[in-house]
């Protein structure tokens, strides 16, 4: 009876000393939290690292930022699988459907929600350099970081200021468990023009190569080159932050004219590796069947030819003679014969039989692959707009008839007289950024063409907060665009519309 | 009423009463029923006259006591009467029959001769088969299901036996009230997804918990590795009341499957072979546009429309209709999908042996079951499983021990999006042959939508790969082993209490190759790829260590069983992941062969720990009144570290009320009622902090949660349980569930920087009614019926959110990047999981809404701007039923008042929200099935059987995605225009308005709705009667079966199959979006027993 009652007692305390014994806590082997990704001062370069990937995340997939230069025609296609033809490129112009049955929200979502996820990482570091007061190895480190994070921070809120109506300013030290009012897109390119003036000035003061991970370019980009880099985008996104010609003319271009003093001389080149590093809209446009030159750019080598595919029967090469980037052996445009992706029932508008092929090497060789995201040109013709549009022709016209640049050296064009009006030589600039920046910045030509009131009417020019960060903040829906609301804030009067009231 | 009324003269009044009681509750649900009910009133006629009398009684063998309300029957008649109270029976005996039927359920049915006598006395023994109504899942032991105070599903040996399902989820189908079954992929080995009583979780899986021989599996348990054959019986908990015992393992409820452990019959050592084979085929097309639009000469070819490059650019017709045929010169239209789908052979070779001894029994057994599917050029799902199953018993101990080994090695298949097979077979034009080489010689053309292939005129703008190229470039090959072990160890160290401690083990090793040649064409045939390689492997461990303390004691009337029991679990999974392309060499599909610069590696490893301890306890008094009562705390890593342990309890009471109350005819009913909580755990990396590492740069991904817990599911079960007429049971279950603190991975506000926080937020609740009825409903002389029908209903609602509706957006099982899905359904308070939303073509001039100058507001375009200034009267309804522009717009071509039906101005516009001038967004479709049904039964005469079960599904939608985008490539046969009256042919433009840029559209909402044959056996059996005769008397007997599954469905959905959904949540977010089409099998079989 004894030796029961032990082996009960036995049993019983063995279960109930067994409770509570389990060790529940497990870490989490796959991904790090901030703790661990902050653990070391020198983390920091990795988590800058990390708000550069989510910087250039919305470049990555193709279909992300292909909307804006399709609906500024630019590009032309009739694919509809994804809503594309229907939401961008339809005549008149239809709203923006900003609501959650249109199935390509991710086309508006990813763009916003990556650029204010760079923010955050920028701002972490910021916080603990500059608040926290964390220091790296060495002094320069510290302010290599500091710069990438500014230059992150600026970038985002560069592409959020001309991309959307509005936008959430958010410093290193704002509490993000409350509510972040929206600001106007004019308040946030200042912002954004905060951080690019405090990338500048480390870059000035300081003298480092960029963490190789910051940047995927082919060699070490230094600060010299950073700073160079942050002028010309500080002076691209002054310039693109005009939603009407009524505000490009009110633009601060003597800022503009600043920044490019000293910007880059050196094209802005990445590496793309299919991991963190790709190119979407680059990338694809080598494909012969796929998204093609719309017609209005064309015309921009050759007037005579048509605004639009005829309904029936078929079109010629354009006249190379004009421009010699029309000639195939510039290897700008490429005329493919195949017009039977392009289908006819959404309207012959669609069709083109030219294809970008500037750049066929990235789409037809493997990764690594360089892949240029700004043209140095950028700054050349920006700096020739600035003066312009400061009364400064004759710089202008300068610029444009430099024999070292490529409207000379490649389009072998005559000079821009002297007594070009202002208006002429801007038509020149435009032109030229239409060809020489060819679909490197995010929706760089929809952004100058909003700003020259020359979208169709009804085009939509900037775009809503998505409907799902609204109804996550529970703030009205909204949206822009639609013939009906053209001259309204967010959508294009077609003033100067290019298809049916410019010659 | 009537029912009651017309049949109750013939009746006696037990049977009315019953009658009338039943009939009313059925009237109130199910019109099958009633239907039944009529069969069985029909079957169980009045006594008749009588020759004679013969009076007995009848006892069970194992006690000697009485058995009440045993059914005693002359057979050959339907003459019968049922024992009383003291298990005597008196009966009337027509001249010229001597039989008597002696039937008690749970008994063997003994037939006896009368001969002269008057007086039969009767002992009945135990039916070893029906010895399993004893239930061991969510009960602490094994309890007899009349002591059960909920409900618990079975599915005995003799069910499962008639058809062995490729799979045990398959074997669930149509069995049992509350169960529902979606196979969304007809990929073979993939098993498919169980619901009980509806979800019960607003995100994340509404997967079982999957027990096999009492190991607790992980979650994403295969089922396709289980052999059915080795299955006894499985157990189901459809609802957190039965199933709390499992706490937060159990909010959807609980599978568990029970495997064989010896022979029929004691002390002898039994042999069974089994092999099957057959054909698969699929039971329908897809419906696909067999007409175009292009222009044709005069010879019936292509016209050309590129005067530059000739050879090259078709025209399309002015009137943009599709109604002319392909060329005949070039093959016409031919019926690719029966190129693609073939009829292949299927087989299955099982064999076993077991033996029942004194102290020890085992089972051993192996099975090679091979399903290649109907897919061309795709390996066959192949599967080896071997089974041991042992106890033995010494004295007080008692050892038990499984062994289960399964290896497979399948197939995979791209579904759902474009460069997959079931894209291109739909995609490409009715005119290309599938089988012509490509220039480089190698066999089906690849890009014939972009590359003419040689003799086909022109291309058509269509970047489909043809099916049999990317199947025989790109190879998917999944291979599986799984390992399931347990050992148990039992000592009764006095009669009222055993101590119990099990260790089981399971291991599953998955891994997946996906491999492109070198030599395949890119897109425009152009170049070649160079290839390359995805390589995964995926493993995962589980070790549960359970000891257990039983206490039963009875107390005069009161018996009390209690059990302790201490659970310990570890779960730690591993995946690796290589991928690169660019293969140097040829057909050498290694990681060394790929280009360096390409190589992406991944990895990912988990562990999951978790302790519980249980206590409960059974009382009942008499076996009359049984009260039962649980409760467990559950410990988990999965919880936030400020929740790491949660409490879950179950209270439940029943009555059988006829151990109190005789009810003639009636021999058990039993009233129940259970109130219990279950739970569910987050997934692994929930209560973190994240940081995605790509390239060795981490990015913002997931706001931690400290305080993340369980889910609580609490259910209301309350039940009855009949056994009438000794050949029926019937029972009726509702259930009410309240799932709070649902686990949500929740948006963010973008500038929190983290995208999403797993949070316990909301609530859903779910209501299910449950009727299930069977039984032996008609016998007589060499004939017998049995059937058994199930039905239920479940309705789900999210009652409280707490925060604006959001979008699924891929992250609730609705399958990322699927774009239609991601947006169409949405968590939204008030509103079931499972409603579709999206945009309504107008279909009524009565939805038009005008101002005060009477123009029309709410139309627009799908593709264009609103129509404005256009009154009411400048609408129509065309043929299709959808409000049309009534007259073309007026040009130099068009006279005013052209009716645009017909033509390329005939648009389906879209209703509009008034207020934001965006397209309408209502809801469109319901995915949630109305109800759920099931019925099978088994006929026999002599030695001939013949099974069938077919299963209902009423009501419930599905939003045919294929279909959508067979518009906007125009190719489903909607657009075929051919044969159509000339009036009511519709354009390209009119198909392209109600695509609507494949934004979710009530357009592509259909019925899913369902009757299917699932499964036919015709069966002989030569048993010893027959075989000895011919010498072959030492085999038990041969069966010999010809076995259907899948075989016809009747449905209004239009394509392959209403069985489709997206993978994960099968049964609440049903898409149809170019999946593997479900297929049928017809089989013959040979079994033999000795």
């Amino acid at each position: 009876m004894k030796k029961k009652h032990f082996i009960y007692l036995f049993v019983g305390v063995l279960l109930l000393t067994a409770i509570g014994c389990a060790r529940l806590d497990v870490q989490n082997p796959n991904n790090p939290d901030t703790e661990r990704v902050l653990a070391r001062d020198n983390d920091l370069i990795g988590v800058t690292a990390g708000a550069f990937v989510s910087l250039y995340a919305p470049f990555g997939v193709y279909f992300i930022n292909v909307n804006l230069e399709w609906t500024a025609d630019y590009i032309t296609m009739t694919n509809n699988v994804g809503g594309w033809w229907s939401e961008f490129k339809q005549e008149p112009r239809p709203q923006y459907n900003n609501t959650v049955a249109n199935s390509n929200l991710s086309y508006n979502r990813v763009p916003y929600e990556r650029w204010n996820a760079a923010i955050s990482s920028a701002n972490d570091v910021i916080r603990a350099i500059d608040v926290q007061g964390r220091r790296l190895s060495t002094g320069a480190q510290t302010e290599m970081v500091r710069a990438g994070a500014y230059f992150v921070r600026a970038m985002a809120l560069g592409y959020l200021a001309n991309t959307y109506n509005q936008a959430p300013i958010v410093s290193e030290t704002a509490d993000v468990t409350q509510r972040i009012e929206f600001s106007d897109y004019r308040a946030v390119l200042n912002a954004a023009l905060v951080n690019f003036d405090t990338v500048i000035a480390i870059c000035g003061r300081s003298t480092f190569t960029l963490a190789a991970n910051f940047i995927n370019t082919p060699v070490p980009y230094t600060s010299a080159q950073l700073r160079r880099l942050a002028s010309t985008y500080a002076a691209n996104f002054i310039a693109q932050n005009a939603r009407t010609a009524a505000e490009n003319a009110q633009t601060n271009w003597a800022r503009v004219l600043a920044y490019t003093d000293n910007g880059m001389t050196q094209d802005y080149v990445i590496t793309l590796d299919g991991i963190n590093w790709n190119n979407g809209i680059q990338g694809i446009a080598g494909l012969s069947w796929y998204w093609r030159v719309d017609h209005r750019v064309i015309r921009l080598l050759d007037p005579t030819y048509p605004k639009r595919y005829p309904a029936t029967g078929t079109l010629r090469q354009a006249d190379s003679s004009l421009d010699a980037r029309m000639r195939p052996s510039s290897r700008y445009f490429r005329y493919e014969n195949d017009l039977s992706f392009f289908n006819l029932a959404r309207g012959p508008q669609l069709r083109s039989h030219y294809r970008f092929a500037r750049y066929d090497d990235l789409y037809n060789l493997p990764y690594p692959q360089p892949c240029t995201f700004l043209y140095a040109e950028t700054n050349r013709l920006l700096r020739a707009e600035a003066q312009a549009m400061t009364g400064n022709l004759t710089g202008a016209i300068s610029i444009l008839n430099d024999p070292t640049g490529r409207r000379k050296a490649i389009g072998r064009l005559d000079d821009i007289p002297a007594s070009a009006t202002r208006d002429q030589v801007l038509d020149a600039i435009f032109k030229e950024r239409e060809l020489e920046l060819m679909l490197t910045d995010f929706a760089l030509h929809f952004k100058d063409n909003r700003r020259r009131d020359i979208l169709q009417r009804g085009t939509v020019t900037m775009m809503p907060i998505p409907v799902t960060e609204l109804n996550t903040l529970q703030l009205p829906v909204y949206t822009f665009g639609g013939v009906a609301n053209a001259g309204q804030p967010g959508t294009a009067s077609g003033a100067r519309d290019w298809l049916n009231v410019l010659p | 009423m009537l029912l009651s009324e017309t049949k109750q003269t013939n009746l006696n009044r037990g049977e009315a009463m019953f009658i009338d009681i039943f009939y009313k509750s059925f009237k109130a649900s199910l019109r099958a029923g009633r239907v039944l009910l009529l069969l069985m009133i029909a079957f169980s006629a009045p006594l008749r006259a009588q020759e004679r009398t013969v009076t007995g009684n009848v006892k069970a063998a194992e006690d000697n006591s009485a058995l009440i309300g045993a059914s005693v029957v002359v057979k050959g008649t339907s003459i019968g009467t049922v024992t009383d109270v003291n298990g005597g029976y008196k009966i009337s005996v027509p001249e010229g029959r001597n039989t008597l039927v002696f039937r008690y359920i749970g008994y063997k049915t003994q037939e006896v001769n009368i001969g002269d006598r008057t007086v039969i006395n009767i002992t009945m023994e135990i039916d070893a088969k029906l010895q399993s109504e004893v239930i061991v899942t969510g009960v602490a032991e094994g309890t007899s299901t009349k002591l059960l105070t909920f409900s618990v599903g079975k599915i005995d040996e003799q069910t499962l036996k008639e058809v062995p399902a490729s799979d045990a989820a398959t074997a669930l189908r149509g069995k049992v009230a509350g169960v529902q079954i979606v196979q969304p992929s007809g990929i073979p080995g993939t098993a498919p997804e169980i619901r009980l009583r509806g979800v019960t979780n607003i995100q994340g899986t509404s997967t079982p918990l999957i027990i096999i021989d009492g190991i607790l599996t992980p979650p994403g348990t295969n089922l396709a590795d289980i052999n059915v054959n080795d299955i006894e019986t499985i157990e189901i908990l459809k609802g957190a009341a039965a199933a709390s015992l499992y706490g937060s393992q159990a909010a959807n409820g609980v599978v568990q499957i029970i495997t064989k452990r010896g022979a029929d019959t004691p002390n002898k050592t039994e042999y069974t072979l089994r092999s099957e084979w057959g054909s698969t085929s699929l039971q329908r097309f897809f419906p696909v546009n067999n007409s175009h639009r292009w222009r044709l000469d005069d010879n019936g070819n292509f016209l050309d429309g590129n005067a530059t490059a000739p050879g090259i650019q078709r025209t399309f017709k002015a009137d943009q209709i599709f109604d002319n045929p392909y060329p005949a010169a070039l093959g016409g239209t031919r019926n690719q999908q029966a190129e693609l789908y073939r009829n292949f052979v299927v087989s299955s070779n099982y064999a076993s042996i077991g033996s029942t001894l004194k102290n020890t029994n085992f089972l051993a057994s192996g099975e090679r079951f091979d399903q290649p599917g109907i897919l061309q050029l795709s390996p066959a799902f192949q599967r080896y499983n071997a089974r041991l199953n042992i106890d033995h018993r010494i004295d007080k101990l008692k050892l038990s021990g499984s062994m289960f080994y399964a290896n497979s090695t399948g197939p995979d298949a791209t579904e759902r999006q474009q460069g997959g097979p079931f894209y291109g077979i739909l995609y490409l034009e009715p005119d290309f042959d599938l089988n012509i080489n490509n220039p480089d010689g190698s066999p089906y053309w690849a890009y014939p939508g972009q590359v003419p292939a040689p003799g086909r005129q022109g291309v058509s703008g269509n970047n489909a790969i043809n099916p049999l190229y990317s199947l025989n470039q790109t190879r998917f090959d999944v291979r599986r082993n799984r390992f399931l072990g347990n050992a148990l160890l039992s000592y009764q160290f006095a009669d009222f209490l055993r101590a119990e401690a099990q260790l089981s083990y399971d291991r599953a090793n998955e891994g997946f190759q996906v491999t492109t040649k070198k030599s395949t064409y890119n897109a425009n045939m152009s170049a070649y790829t160079n290839g390359g390689m995805t390589i995964s492997d995926f493993l995962e461990d589980g070790l549960i260590g359970t000891g257990s303390l039983y206490f039963n004691r009875t107390f005069s009337d009161v018996s009390v069983k209690a059990t302790l029991r201490y659970q310990y679990e570890n779960y730690t999974t591993r995946f690796d992941q290589t991928s690169g392309s660019n293969f140097a060499v040829e057909d050498l599909f290694q990681v060394q062969n790929l280009d360096r610069t390409t190589l992406s590696v991944v990895s990912s490893a988990t562990e999951v720990r978790a302790e519980n301890i249980i206590l409960n306890a059974v009382f009942d008094y008499k076996e009359k009144y049984i009260l039962e009562a649980s409760v467990r705390r559950d410990g988990t890593s999965l919880f936030g570290a400020d929740q790491r342990y949660q409490n879950f309890f179950r209270v439940g009471g029943s009555w059988r009320i006829t151990q109190d109350v005789q009810i003639p005819n009636i021999q058990e009913w039993k009233i129940r009622a259970t109130i219990g909580t279950t739970g569910q755990r987050p997934p692994f990396a929930a209560q973190y902090e994240t940081f995605s590492i790509a390239g060795g740069v981490p990015q913002k991904v997931a706001l931690g949660n400290r305080n993340l817990r369980s889910s609580r599911v609490q259910e209301l079960e309350l039940g009855t349980n009949v056994l009438f007429l000794n050949r029926f049971n019937f029972e009726f279950n509702y259930a009410t569930s309240s799932i709070d603190d649902a686990i949500i991975n929740v948006p963010l506000p973008a500038f929190s920087g983290f995208t999403q926080q797993f949070q316990n937020i909301g609530q859903l609740r779910t209501n299910t009614l449950e009727f299930q009825l069977g039984g032996e409903l008609f016998r007589e002389n060499d004939f017998a019926f049995n059937l058994n029908i199930t039905a239920s209903r479940t309705l789900n609602e999210v009652t409280r959110l707490g925060r604006a509706p959001f979008s699924t957006n891929g992250l609730f099982g609705t399958a990322g990047n699927i774009a239609i899905a991601n947006d169409m359904f949405r968590i939204q308070e008030g509103q079931p999981l499972g409603i579709m939303f999206g945009n309504i073509h107008a279909t009524s001039l009565d939805q038009l809404i005008t101002d005060a100058n009477g123009n029309v507001i709410n139309l627009r375009a799908p593709v264009g701007a609103q129509p404005t200034g256009l009154k009411r009267e400048d609408f129509t309804v065309n043929s299709d039923g959808y409000v049309i522009r009534r007259f073309r717009p007026t040009s130099a071509t068009v006279p005013a008042n052209t009716p645009a039906e017909g033509t390329v101005d005939e648009i389906a516009l879209l209703l509009l929200d008034t207020e934001t001038q965006q397209p309408l967004v209502a809801e469109i479709g319901n995915g949630n099935p109305a109800f759920i049904a099931g019925l099978n039964g088994t006929f026999t005469w002599k030695n001939l059987s013949l099974y069938v079960l077919v299963d209902f599904q009423f009501g419930g939608n599905i939003y045919n995605a294929t279909r959508q985008l067979l518009y906007f490539s125009e190719r489903h046969a909607d657009l075929d225009q051919a044969g159509k009256p000339e009036e009511r042919k519709k354009t390209a433009t009119y198909y392209s308005s109600l695509y609507n840029g494949n934004n979710s559209t009530k357009h592509f909402v259909e019925s899913g709705a369902y009757t299917w044959i699932r499964e036919v056996n015709l069966s002989y059996t030569f048993g010893k009667e027959l075989l000895e005769p011919i010498g072959l008397g030492f085999f038990r007997d041969i069966r010999l079966s010809l076995i259907g599954r899948n075989l016809f469905v009747f449905t209004p959905y239009s394509g392959y199959s209403p069985e489709v959904a997206l993978a994960n949540n099968s049964t609440t977010y049903r898409v149809d979006q170019f999946a593997y089409p479900l297929f049928r099998s017809v089989t013959g079989t040979l079994q033999v027993r000795f």
